[in-house]
């Protein structure tokens, strides 16, 4: 059971980065681009998590559930989940930004087309 | 048409090659590396029995202070391109029950909010989510009345507080053992009680004040902007 | 502490601007400066403490230990030399760019100040994932200041920034997700346990990050666009700052990368940057051609993790990186703010220091580096040595027309920002210079012949002080350049003391790069200086490269000999460089002019002698090629120097011609041949200077060097005609004067050889000869005063009293050559390798072959054919009535302008008309040629860089997927 939901973790957030990654190739619309980027860093997200997974283990705080002594068998790895948070954190600081300067971008431009912003090129 | 091809090209070898790579990442049933190190001493080394917290907080203060900065930057970058270019949401008057409900659930919010903080080092909880928590508080009172909160513009004393209380927090551990962000020289109290973890619960005190400012901020920065264009 | 203080204390800075500057505007100005001028001193005391100025002890370092415990548990900073130099670096730019970028709105303060903890925070980044953590930062503010910019494109470049941030931020997510599962650490060091195939795909990934990141080509798009379309005061302070950190970081983690084989790298950099400076050799905007600049840095970033390592490694990188940053950084904060395209009104003057940094040029710092690195790769493969300098080489022909090309004027604020990176640069220089100086040589061994060595350095010394003076007599609107001038025979009169290669090198350099400074000073300066400037670094990087490729000699034979051979003959402008040297002389100062066809075009000569010499015994393989290429063009520019009408055009044609005659003799590879070229040099110097003293005299006096508005001057300034006259019968080549001793050795040469032909048509060229000299005398001296003229005085005796000494010392050696001869002759009989016999030297009388030529007793009778004529004359009592020059009439019609009676007006009509076809044959279609070639392979180049923010993002996958393709050795 955990094996499959290991392997079965592994590939849906593999398929959300790679759907991501095609939807950032070939949209044109700038906020479908920018939630195409959300898709794959979720993607990515599951992946550091994944990384860090052991089988019917739990979260890595101690509380009386969990003794002192045994707590290397019991509970999963703390550091993907430290990363995952830092991870997320920046994703939706890198997003908000992303967001605003795509709207901006689209109303200045008078469209939010990508193709339409390559004024600069060559 | 040829995007179309060049992305499904693309897409379909990264796909061959997450399948080959991803079966040579056999599933573990023990702790490895860092990690095993940082649940076997992580209690005794910062004193914090969240070890998610211990590790983002006392092992790896420095990403973390990296991330309060990312908020920072972005945070700022946002609220100085909208200052600059208004975006022109219009603000429009609160329905009544975002109105009510914009009065009775502050307190309880807020409430959890801070329980998230100062408790981040015992059980789940830190002051990235707390700050979040406080943040819309922020934006609930906002949306529930016509006008902007923080009118006289004490964010940014906040943040800039909080910012500077974490990076002093940082050199003070400098200045005691000689190394940056260390929480552990007062102290790390026992395990479990809210007086532990050393630093701990102060730095997550300035991450939550920092991070609920700077959202807070940004949402400001969004209404500031309605009534301009 | 120190470390902490270095890194954190910008930080703090932000913290509170952020609150000041809504308060206190121009305090929170102050305050954040105190803050960076804290940060700077914390790491100026760490380089002291590490020792890191030498540059010899890069790899020391000082750790700052955060967080609890110890790595890999918790994070390390490592201030090592080359990262806490690099700081200096990032903090002065901080601190120089405040100013411009708050000038406008001060709340971008918090974001500079944590752009300056997140650089340094990367550049002694010890964690993989701390690292991700400062390169968001870097992203975040990137994307914010640029759009918090006014510039017009501001949007599209920050959409563009932000789209290959995420694209970078998910690739680098992924690989540390690979790491961290197989190796359970995140260090640096982690890379190196990876193995199998996580390591091939963590390879592949990193690669395609740190090359993104880096903007080195392919994957550049995104950072062209964003020096071209970004504000020039943020990009300035962002390839200082943000740049430098990324490619310093970039360059810790390459040589870890798990990959086999690290020389791929320098195999893609070496691709990248011959490609990559195709495209840029074709951009026409500023900023996007410091943006191809920057892709060439990178590219040589890749180069250096794939050839060198250690300590190489750590100074080539740090050098090459931080002087180039430094030189962007300048050539950014020049640029007008308020302009609509800000770039194109950069200030002239100081805007080209930092251009010759970039592109190398010694002794700037930068050089040092390229030479090095150059050294090394002729080891490794000539083929990736040959790619670079041709990619080195385009990448100085886009950034000297980024320099030639600006209208030349001082911006009226900000001069103080330029002024201080400039010192830098220079400090620089000085620096690396002392701390090279040992590998330089001026024992002056590349000659053995000390004979031919004092001649040169004659040649170059008395050059370089008879025209000196003449500098200060500039007409309007020449600026200054007695300085550049001074510089440059300076140098040249040490090239003869050169003991080895880089020496030789340096010193050539400096002279011609000192020449273009000079030339691009005079009033018409524009034209010429572009393509002296182009080539004058093709000769160089042609140079360069023959004398990395021979190692411990100076120039080797085989492909070196011919590489030196190319490079002179561009200096000598044979063979459609005329190109260069014809626009060059006649848009210089005048009195630069004479400086560069009397003077500095000996070094080509020089060099070529020293070259045929180096390999050990006179070795002209090709010299019937030399001598070919010399003949045809001595008679081609002769007939364009006949059919032009432009006094400094014709003398510039006319000294082309003349070197051709020097190659002949030089090709013949005999000792008469090499006796005649000898000769010869040291002759068209004496003349040649003359003739152009007296043409700068002319040009000063009346302000134009166009034949239709000279003549009838021999009236107003006898002497300068008296001594044109002189000369011009010396390079006429007839007996009793100094020419026809030239022509007569080269004759012998040629007839002893059997090179008939050569022969016949060099003779052909003398006549050619005769004609532009006859109507110089004419056009400019004779004929009738032109009514502006009317009252224009002797030339200055600052020009005068050098034709005057030049003058007497051509005329002793036209009388008495045995004079000269007597030394020259032994010196070069005693050259290795010279075949033939020597001209036999009894008295007055020299003995060839073909017979005996006594320049005195002909001189004797010739002068006094002369007196008796003049006698004649005198006593015959007849003089010439003197006319104005409208005082004629065309059938009852008054000739309305001057110029149509003008003597020399459409003077060689008929021999245009039958010569028309040779300059529709010579040989500069070659070169226009060459270029278009480039113009075509740059323009396909860069079609790649569509615009479209996407296919910069799918321009990294596919890199990717190559790069992995690649690694696993096939699908």
């Amino acid at each position: 059971m955990s094996t499959a939901f290991y392997w079965s973790i592994a590939g849906t957030a593999a398929g959300l980065v790679l759907v991501g990654l095609w939807g950032i190739l070939t949209r044109k619309h700038i906020l479908r681009i920018a939630l195409a980027f959300t898709l794959a860093d979720t993607g990515v997200n599951l992946l550091l998590v994944w990384s860090g997974y052991l089988p019917g283990r739990t979260a890595p705080i101690v509380d009386g559930t969990i003794s002192a002594s045994g707590i290397t068998s019991a509970v999963v790895d703390p550091l993907p989940q430290a990363m995952v948070l830092t991870s997320i954190v920046i994703g939706v600081a890198v997003a908000a930004l992303f967001v605003v300067v795509g709207v901006l971008a689209s109303r200045r431009t008078g469209s939010a087309d990508v193709r339409r912003m390559k004024e600069l090129r060559w | 048409m040829i995007r179309t091809l060049t992305g499904l090209i693309i897409v379909l070898v990264l796909g061959a090659v997450a399948a080959a790579v991803i079966p040579e990442m056999q599933m573990r049933e023990e702790l490895q590396g860092v990690g095993y190190s940082y649940v076997s001493r992580g209690m005794d080394d910062t004193g914090s029995s969240n070890l998610v917290t211990a590790v983002i907080v006392a092992y790896r203060g420095l990403d973390t202070l990296g991330e309060v900065v990312v908020l920072f930057c972005a945070s700022t970058a946002v609220v100085l391109i909208l200052t600059l270019y208004p975006i022109g949401i219009k603000a429009s008057e609160p329905s009544r029950v975002v109105a009510f409900t914009a009065k009775v659930l502050p307190a309880p919010i807020l409430l959890f909010g801070v329980y998230f903080i100062a408790h981040s080092h015992i059980s789940p909880g830190g002051g990235f989510p707390g700050g979040t928590v406080i943040a819309s508080v922020f934006l609930l009172v906002m949306l529930g009345s016509s006008s902007v909160p923080d009118g006289r513009g004490r964010l940014p004393a906040i943040e800039s507080l909080a910012g500077l209380s974490f990076g002093l927090l940082g050199f003070w551990g400098i200045m005691t053992v000689g190394q940056f962000l260390n929480n552990a020289f007062l102290g790390t109290g026992t395990p479990g009680t809210i007086v532990s973890g050393g630093l701990i619960p102060l730095i997550s005190i300035a991450i939550g004040a920092k991070v609920a400012s700077e959202f807070s901020g940004v949402f400001k920065a969004f209404r500031n902007t309605g009534g301009t264009v | 502490m120190v470390v902490a203080l270095a890194v954190f204390l910008p930080l703090l800075g932000a913290f509170i601007s952020v609150w000041l500057s809504r308060r206190k505007p121009r305090l929170s100005v102050i305050v954040s400066r105190l803050f960076l001028a804290g940060g700077l001193h914390s790491t100026i005391v760490l380089s002291i403490k590490l020792n890191a100025w030498s540059f010899s002890d890069l790899g020391n370092s000082i750790i700052l230990r955060t967080g609890v415990g110890a790595p890999p548990l918790s994070i390390n900073l490592e201030a090592t030399g080359g990262a806490v130099i690099a700081a200096i670096v990032v903090y002065v730019a901080a601190i120089l760019g405040i100013s411009r970028l708050t000038s406008r709105n001060v709340k971008t303060l918090p974001l500079l100040l944590s752009l300056v903890t997140a650089s340094l925070g990367l550049l002694f980044a010890t964690d993989l994932f701390n690292s991700f953590v400062f390169l968001e930062i870097g992203s975040i503010i990137t994307i914010g200041l640029t759009a918090a910019c006014r510039c017009r494109r501001r949007w599209e470049v920050a959409v563009k920034v932000a789209l290959v941030s995420g694209l970078v931020t998910i690739l680098y997510l992924l690989a540390i997700v690979v790491i961290y599962k197989t190796t359970g650490e995140l260090r640096f060091e982690a890379l190196g346990m990876l193995h199998g195939f996580p390591a091939l795909l963590v390879s592949g990934l990193m690669l395609t990050v740190i090359m993104t990141e880096i903007k080195a080509f392919p994957l550049s798009g995104w950072g062209l666009d964003f020096y071209e379309g970004a504000s020039p005061g943020f990009a300035g302070v962002y390839s200082a700052t943000w740049s430098l950190a990324v490619l310093m970081w970039s360059a810790g983690i390459l040589p870890r990368l798990p990959i086999p084989n690290l020389q791929i790298l320098a195999w893609i950099g070496a691709g990248g940057l011959v490609l990559g400076q195709f495209a840029g050799f074709r951009a026409t905007s500023p900023g996007r051609m410091m943006g191809y600049s920057s892709a060439a840095y990178a590219s040589i970033l890749l180069i250096l993790a794939g050839t060198t390592t250690g300590h190489d490694y750590l100074q080539l990188t740090l050098v090459l990186m931080i002087f180039a940053a430094i030189a962007k950084f300048t050539v950014f904060m020049l640029a007008d703010p308020e302009n609509e395209n800000p770039l194109k009104s950069a200030a002239g003057n100081l805007l080209l220091l930092p251009i010759l940094v970039i592109a190398g040029i010694p002794p700037l710092p930068v050089f040092w580096a390229k030479f090095k690195l150059l050294s090394i790769l002729a080891g490794v493969s000539p083929l990736m040595l040959a790619a670079v300098v041709l990619g080195l080489f385009l990448e100085a022909v886009y950034l000297l027309r980024l320099w030639s090309k600006r209208p030349v004027r001082f911006l009226k604020n900000g001069r103080l920002v330029p002024a201080v990176t400039s010192l830098l640069m220079a400090a620089g220089a000085i620096w690396l210079t002392a701390g090279f100086w040992r590998s330089l040589s001026f024992s002056g061994s590349l000659l053995s012949s000390s004979t031919l060595r004092i001649l040169f350095m004659t040649v170059f010394g008395a050059g370089t002080l008879l025209t000196l003076p003449g500098a200060w007599n500039r007409i309007k609107g020449e600026r200054s350049y007695w300085f550049w001038m001074l510089l440059s025979g300076i140098s040249l009169t040490f090239l003869p003391m050169a003991g080895n290669g880089i020496t030789f090198y340096i010193l050539w350099e400096v002279s011609a790069f000192a020449a273009v400074i000079a030339v691009s000073r005079g009033s018409r300066a524009a034209a010429g200086t572009f393509w002296f400037a182009v080539f004058a670094a093709a000769s160089g990087f042609l140079l360069l490269a023959s004398i990395v490729l021979s190692r411990s000699m100076f120039i080797a034979p085989g492909i070196p000999l011919i590489l030196v051979a190319i490079a002179a003959l561009f200096k000598l402008g044979q063979m459609g460089a005329h190109l260069w040297s014809v626009r060059a002389y006649s848009a210089a100062p005048a009195t630069m002019s004479a400086f560069m066809a009397g003077t500095s075009s000996k070094a080509a000569v020089f060099l070529l002698v020293v070259a045929a010499l180096g390999t050990g015994a006179v070795a002209m393989p090709a010299g019937s090629v030399l001598a070919w290429a010399g003949v045809l063009t001595a008679l081609s520019m002769a007939v364009m120097a006949a059919l032009s009408s432009d006094y400094k055009k014709v003398l510039a044609y006319a000294s082309v011609s003349q070197m051709g005659y020097i190659l002949i003799g030089l090709g013949l590879a005999s000792v008469m041949g090499w006796t005649a070229a000898i000769y010869h040099t040291f002759h068209h110097f004496l003349f040649k200077m003359i003739l152009f003293l007296g043409a700068a005299g002319v040009i000063f006096r009346t302000g134009t060097s166009d034949y239709n508005r000279l003549g009838g001057l021999i009236r107003r300034m006898p002497l300068t005609f008296t001594f044109t006259l002189i000369s011009v019968i010396a390079f006429a080549g007839v007996p009793p004067l100094a020419g026809f001793g030239g022509k007569w050795f080269l004759y012998n040469g040629l007839i002893e050889t059997g090179w008939l032909p050569i022969a016949l048509i060099a003779m052909f060229a003398s006549v050619v000869a005769f004609l532009y000299a006859f109507r110089l005398l004419h056009a400019v001296f004779l004929g009738q005063l032109s009514t502006v003229n009317a009252r224009v005085k002797e030339a200055p005796l600052a020009l005068l009293v050098p034709q005057g000494i030049l003058t007497a010392a051509l005329m002793l050696f036209s009388f008495r050559p045995t004079l000269f001869l007597e030394h020259i002759v032994p010196a070069i009989e005693s050259l290795p390798g010279l075949k033939g016999v020597a001209p036999v030297i009894n008295g007055t009388i020299v003995t060839t072959p073909l017979g005996n030529w006594n320049a005195w007793a002909v001189g004797m009778m010739v002068m006094g054919l002369f007196g008796f004529a003049f006698v004649f004359y005198w006593l015959s009592g007849k003089r010439p009535k003197h006319v104005g020059q409208l005082d004629i009439g065309f059938a009852g019609e008054l000739p309305p302008s001057a110029e149509e009676v003008h003597y020399a007006g459409n003077f060689f009509k008929p021999y245009r008309r039958a010569l028309a076809f040779l300059p529709r044959i010579h040989a500069g279609k070659v070169f226009s040629g060459i270029t278009e070639v480039f113009k075509i392979a740059g323009d396909s180049v860069r079609a790649i860089f569509t615009g479209d923010a996407r296919t910069y993002l799918a321009h990294s996958l596919i890199f990717l997927v190559i790069v992995l393709i690649y690694l696993r050795g096939g699908i």
